[in-house]
């Protein structure tokens, strides 16, 4: 059983291992001064979750990209100035799956956390918990329905499980009632949580 | 061996210590390739250190809930993983019925 004392511990043994690292780093030279912090920070002001709100609305109104973003990520969100190569690791690549009337996309990672972060910043906190971990692949149905995911019987659910270099991201439906929206307009009826497929892009009337 | 998408692969069972991509709970699974992608340094080795890691392709596979979780497992699920080419093999087994259950 964890008790709150164990989790302190826990962070405590972390925070000792990140400054024994950060001393090594540095007297090997790799880094100097500030530049841990500077370029987390760096890194960190340029992604956040309307990244991905604008890359779903675009392919909402342009069947072009849709088709790219589909094809291949990683290029396609280059043509609205993102980069997967500005994360600290550049190798990573995009992979971007539709939800449809048939098919319900969910992204997880069981092993740890992987997540999109230089496009989205950090995920949140319920996607790194042990029980989203653990039931998004066992029971995703159960689980999305608690999170308030309604799905037809129907609807195939298909898990995504981040355990390699790819990272993956929902472009779910567009809502009814959104007929000559234009993209500024749809970006917001997509939330953080929609683009790993915990939740649907909400209709304009709840916005 | 290299795969294409469509291929019927088995994973292997291994019981290493150190880090692994493969979870536990997708080692011995009956899965189909969804995709084919790039080659990435091999998590094992890379790890554990290996100064100059081997490369491996990765690949998508797609697996049932049923293969997974065994019955009943939810209807209408299945999960995808990415996988190192030396963890996947053919898999040339023909199940009980004469085919697999890949329904999703």
């Amino acid at each position: 059983m964890t008790t709150p004392r164990d989790r302190h511990d826990h962070s405590a043994v972390m925070t000792r291992r990140v400054d024994r690292l950060e001393a090594s780093l540095t007297r090997l030279g790799l880094l100097q001064g500030e530049d841990l912090q500077a370029l987390t920070e760096g890194f960190l002001s340029r992604a956040r979750p309307s990244n991905g709100q604008r890359i779903v609305a675009h392919a909402w109104t342009d069947d072009g990209f849709r088709d790219r973003l589909l094809d291949d990520a990683t290029s396609a969100i280059e043509e609205l100035g993102y980069s997967m190569r500005e994360g600290f690791q550049s190798h990573i690549q995009l992979r971007v799956v539709a939800n449809s009337a048939s098919v319900h996309n969910l992204v997880v990672c069981t092993l740890c956390s992987c997540y999109p972060v230089a496009l989205l910043g950090p995920p949140p906190r319920w996607y790194k918990s042990v029980a989203y971990r653990s039931r998004a692949v066992s029971e995703p149905r159960r689980l999305l329905d608690e999170f308030g995911v309604d799905l037809d019987e129907n609807v195939e659910v298909r898990v995504w499980d981040s355990t390699s270099e790819l990272r993956y991201l929902v472009l779910p439906r567009r809502p009814s009632g959104t007929e000559g929206f234009s993209s500024e307009q749809l970006a917001p009826l997509v939330s953080r949580d929609a683009l790993v497929g915990a939740a649907l892009a909400a209709p304009p009337a709840l916005c | 061996m290299t795969f294409s998408v469509g291929d019927r692969v088995l994973t292997v069972v291994d019981n290493i210590t150190g880090h692994s991509r493969l979870p536990r709970y997708a080692r011995g699974r009956r899965g189909v390739i969804e995709a084919v992608h790039g080659t990435y340094s091999v998590p094992e080795e890379a790890g554990a250190g290996v100064n100059k890691p081997r490369a491996g392709r990765v690949y998508t596979v797609t697996f049932s809930s049923a293969e997974l979780w065994g019955h009943p497992a939810e209807p209408g699920s299945s999960v995808r993983l990415d996988i190192w080419q030396h963890q996947l093999q053919a898999d040339e087994t023909m199940p009980p019925g004469g085919h697999h259950d890949d329904s999703a």
